[in-house]
């Protein structure tokens, strides 16, 4: 009797093993590399810049992690990941996800200190937090000096700290002024709105003759698209959220409570604003302005130039144009949305040099241009906003280039999550009148009291 | 007369519920065979023009036009089935163990065993979710189905043991003492008695291990990073990017990783009837 | 037999049937212990993940923080809500489905094969279909309601939070009422047709059967399925997660996805642990006391 008790714990047991067996065979696979990257190590502290031969760094595997860029419909950043592969002989393992569930994989990783991934999504919005919680190595230990002059300023600056780079931008995502051309024209409108009141109004003529449905529609869903669309609107009324020790200022600001009662009166007021964009995410508010239901995309992004050209998704094929101007309560406070996404090394990476070589390698001028060529993605590097190539087939860009000095990015905060949660309940009581924007601030306030 | 109005209310009641439970997924399927431009057409057009069966063709034959994440979707629906199979086999081989010992034997020791199984299993799991993810990290069995395995394992056990110590208590002790007289081990009555006249109980208990392990997201999402150990239901979340949500594809990917699962209940209902029937009735 | 023999006879039975829950409680404890631990230990301290190295013990602070936070309590209401709501209702609709099903009648099977088909399909894809679904501009529900001519124009559906929250609690509940429907199922099958027989020749009409025959021998097993419901839907995390997470406003944070936004979004680990063992606090009591309820109530029987 005792015999078949041990014979079947040892049947569990085994099982066990063997399933663990599955596991303990990828440690033994990453220590060889380790190895390697080891041998590696003395070399470079020996030199201080020394960036280690390629061949020492083939056959190495590395593990990246980063959202699928929102106009990639090709797939050129892994057929571009494939080149990379191919030259180098380092073999990426290339994770590609939806922004939110790739944000908590990335989160979950550094939190535990592990170290599953070698190059990582580096989102705007995570610098503060990630700068103080040290998960990153500075960039300019690996990149040859100067490499980085050239980069948009806006998107360096984003990732430095202290006058170092932690993330090479591989998503310039800027914010633009789009709007319906053909819309404006039939009703004799020269020249898309400068200011907000110019947009109530053109907004109503255009709806009272029927030639839009709505001026505009918004992306409130909760989420982070609700907070790219109010701050743009803050900045565009001159508000400031906090100054510069930090201090919250957004609940006495006057331009703040100003920008959001701007919002709310469009939708339920002068109602030039989709009533259904309280439930809309960003690709919602796209699907109705490519099917010509608004005229307006005030926080459009240049993937949608694309999409309104393809007469299998829209049905205003040629009809859209760049405004030279973003817009703002006066043409002095203009200011648009930047959010910027970067690719970083995490400090536990067993693989920081081949990682290097892979951002450098992406996010490199030739590879820009291609994927610029490719999907209309907008460039990382300022010269390539002159090109010829890229102006030849995207004149638009010239009148992108005029908007991208208006760009601005979201409050650095380590807390940046439950300000944006924050910010998002209280900015959707508002829409919806339950509160005053002055109350709504002022329950933001204490809302995020905790944090300060 | 009154007999057939009966019947004509009867056989109404089931429509309703047919339709009641069908109709969503009926809607699924419509979807995964539409285009996006017509799925965005106002007013709805229930059935498609043109009937798409682009997403079909990419998951189950892949080709040059195939997104990663389509051709990716064998090697989940093997993970799938992998982790499903070795869950639903330990918690059975171990939890019936268990299930006969709380069932048989009545001790203090066991009961308070018994109870705090219980209570581990009303924890919501999520708060723990981030120490495992350490403790997975640090012995680097991330990214693998066996600990997937021991994971879903932990969560489960509890409700299996439940389940099966209920249907155990259900069978007579006098069938196995008369076989023990007859010089029966008390495993052996386990292996060929209580068992055997359980089997029904059992069986239920085996599919619903199956499917929960199936359809399990969150940790899954969590824990496998790359196909190595990626399981269906992750997959069919990573049909979207940045803004968007290729409604169609998902669709479709949801419908075909929906199949085992719907399989094994619908098929297989008969025993969770006869099982439920057979232990139910003590609740 | 001697004492002595039947002693060590008994000694030898408790240690084999001890020995036979160790592979469960190993297993358990092999995953669990180490969290359970850690995140009871880490809940009396102000741990923030991305700022690791200031954390400090706090005791009972965030516990009594928890006690003091309008969101929670707000969260915590909402969950009850939603928890007796779909409960409630998917007995309810289980036990009436379970009675058609326990009719006769042409392809009985294969409808109750049917059945359980919410039930099996992963909570992704269910999540993914019901957004579809209570879309605003292309959804099938606006759709279907506007050209039976029930609503003028399409309504947006989850822009109120009170209205989304029962939105989910419909889609939860088109989810798990299989089971309950399963469950209650089974056990009308267990009813001998005796007891029904003896109520006619009483002269008893139907409803009066299932008020005295039906209902007392189902009660038992309704409770328990009550309470495992009760427990998974608690737990419900994936429909939210996928069709609002949490909003509009906080309209569908219920406490679970509550937890995931202190550990996960905001890593501030030591409260989230915090409010997870308060809720399985506030959990294991109303369980203890339910089944308290329940088995005396056998016992009288």
């Amino acid at each position: 009797m005792k015999k078949y008790v041990v014979w079947l714990l040892v049947v569990v047991f085994s099982l066990s093993m063997v399933l663990t067996g599955i596991g303990c065979k990828k440690a033994e696979e990453a220590a060889p590399a380790e190895e390697a990257v080891e041998e590696a190590a003395p070399a470079e502290e020996v030199a201080e810049e020394a960036v280690p031969a390629e061949e020492e760094l083939a056959g190495q595997k590395i593990t990246v992690i980063f959202p699928k860029h929102e106009m990639d419909t090709v797939g050129i950043f892994e057929s571009q990941t494939r080149e990379f592969e191919e030259l180098t002989g380092i073999e990426v393992e290339l994770i590609q996800a939806e922004w939110d569930k790739t944000a908590d994989k990335v989160i979950a990783e550094m939190s535990a200190g592990g170290s599953a991934y070698d190059v990582i999504e580096f989102d705007n919005g995570w610098v503060a937090k990630f700068d103080k919680a040290g998960w990153l190595v500075p960039l300019d230990d690996y990149m040859p000096s100067g490499w980085k002059d050239g980069l948009t300023p806006g998107a360096a600056s984003t990732f430095s700290v202290g006058g170092k780079l932690y993330g090479v931008p591989w998503n310039n995502d800027i914010r633009f002024f789009l709007y319906n051309k053909k819309m404006l024209d039939d009703a004799g409108i020269s020249a898309p709105p400068k200011t907000y009141d110019e947009l109530i109004d053109q907004s109503k003529i255009l709806m009272d003759k029927g030639i839009a449905k709505y001026g505009i529609a918004d992306f409130w869903a909760k989420g982070w698209c609700l907070c790219n669309s109010v701050t743009p609107y803050i900045y565009s009324f001159g508000g400031t959220l906090f100054d510069e020790d930090g201090n919250p200022v957004f609940n006495t600001d006057p331009a703040v409570a100003e920008a959001i009662q701007f919002m709310v009166d469009a939708l339920n007021v002068e109602k030039i604003t989709d009533p259904a964009s309280i439930t809309y995410f960003q690709e919602d508010a796209m699907n109705i302005f490519v099917a010509g239901d608004t005229a307006f995309m005030p926080q459009g992004w240049p993937g949608i130039m694309a999409t309104s050209n393809n007469p299998e998704l829209s049905n205003i094929v040629g009809q859209v144009a760049v405004a030279e101007w973003t817009l703002g309560k006066t043409p002095d406070t203009q200011a648009t949305m930047n959010l910027p996404e970067a690719l970083a090394i995490p400090k536990t990476s067993e693989h920081k040099e081949a990682a290097w070589k892979y951002i450098e390698f992406m996010c490199s001028k030739e590879k820009d241009k291609e994927r610029g060529l490719a999907i209309g993605s907008i460039p990382l590097w300022t010269e390539l906003y002159t090109d010829e190539d890229l102006i030849a087939m995207y004149p638009f860009w010239a009148q992108f280039g005029k908007q991208l000095i208006y760009a601005r990015p979201h409050p650095a905060l380590e807390w940046i999550e439950e300000w944006i949660y924050n910010l998002e309940i209280e900015t959707q009581a508002a829409l919806s009148q339950e509160k005053t924007p002055q109350e709504a601030l002022d329950d933001l306030l204490k809302d995020i009291e905790g944090n300060l | 007369m009154k007999k057939i109005l009966y019947r004509i209310l009867l056989y109404f009641m089931v429509a309703v519920i047919l339709i009641w439970i069908l109709a969503p997924y009926a809607w699924l399927v419509i979807s995964s065979l539409s285009t996006k431009a017509e799925l965005i057409s106002v007013p709805l057009r229930w059935i498609p023009k043109k009937i798409n069966l682009e997403g079909y063709k990419q998951i189950l034959l892949g080709g040059k036009f195939a997104t990663r994440a389509a051709r990716d979707f064998k090697k989940g629906a093997l993970n799938s089935l992998l982790v499903a199979t070795f869950v639903t086999l330990i918690c059975m081989g171990a939890g019936s163990l268990a299930a006969f010992s709380f069932s048989r034997f009545r001790s203090k020791l066991l009961n308070m065993t018994f109870l705090s199984i219980l209570l581990s299993y009303m924890l919501p799991p999520i708060s723990i979710a981030i120490p495992i993810y350490i403790i997975l990290s640090r012995l680097h069995i991330l990214d693998n189905i066996g600990s997937l395995v021991f994971v879903y394992c932990s969560f489960n056990l509890p409700i299996a043991v439940w389940f099966m110590k209920e249907f155990f208590d259900e069978i007579p002790v006098d069938l196995e003492e008369a076989a023990q007289i007859d010089g029966c081990s008390k495993l052996k009555t386990l292996w060929k008695i209580v068992m055997p006249l359980s089997t029904p109980g059992l069986a239920s208990t085996a599919i619903f291990l199956f499917v929960v392990s199936w359809n399990e997201f969150f940790f899954a999402l969590l824990y496998t990073t790359t196909l190595a150990s990626k399981t269906l239901p992750v997959l069919v979340g990573e049909f979207s990017s940045k803004i968007a949500v290729d409604y169609v594809m998902m669709s479709t990917a949801g419908i075909l990783a929906g199949i085992p699962p719907v399989i094994m209940a619908v098929v297989f209902q008969k025993y969770i009837v006869q099982g439920l029937t057979a232990g139910a009735v003590k609740g | 037999m001697r004492f002595i023999d039947k002693f060590s006879a008994y000694k030898s039975k408790r240690l084999f049937y001890y020995s036979l829950i160790i592979p469960v409680i190993i297993i358990i404890l092999l995953v669990l212990i180490y969290p359970l631990v850690h995140s009871f230990y880490i809940s009396f301290f102000n741990l923030t993940l991305y700022k690791a190295a200031e954390a400090k013990f706090v005791g009972l602070k965030n516990y009594i923080d928890i006690m003091k936070s309008a969101s929670f309590w707000e969260s915590m209401g909402r969950t009850a809500y939603f928890v007796l709501g779909t409960v409630i209702v998917e007995i309810i609709l289980g036990l009436a489905i379970a009675l058609v099903l326990n009719q006769k009648f042409i392809g009985r099977t294969v409808v109750r094969g049917l059945v359980l088909l919410p039930w099996a399909l992963p909570g992704v894809v269910n999540g993914v279909m019901w957004k579809w679904i209570y879309n605003a501009n292309y959804g099938a529900l606006n759709a279907l309601l506007s050209q039976l001519h029930i609503i003028n124009s399409y309504q947006i559906w989850l822009k109120d939070p009170f209205v989304a929250l029962n939105l989910i609690m419909a889609a939860n509940i088109w989810k798990e009422t299989p089971v309950a429907i399963m469950i209650i199922l089974a056990s009308l099958q267990t009813i001998p047709s005796e007891l029904y027989e003896a109520a006619d020749i009483d002269g008893a009409n139907p409803f009066s059967k299932f008020r005295w025959v039906t209902l007392p021998l189902i009660t038992p097993v309704v409770a328990t399925t009550f309470i495992i419901k009760a427990i998974w839907a608690v737990k419900e995390f994936d429909l939210i997660y996928m069709i609002t997470r949490g909003g509009p406003q906080e309209g569908t944070t219920i406490i679970n996805f509550f937890i995931y936004l202190q550990s996960f979004k905001f890593l501030k680990f030591s409260y989230g642990s915090a409010i997870a063992y308060m809720v399985t606090i506030l959990v294991i009591v109303l369980a203890v006391v339910f089944v308290r309820r329940t088995v005396m109530q056998s016992v009288r029987e």
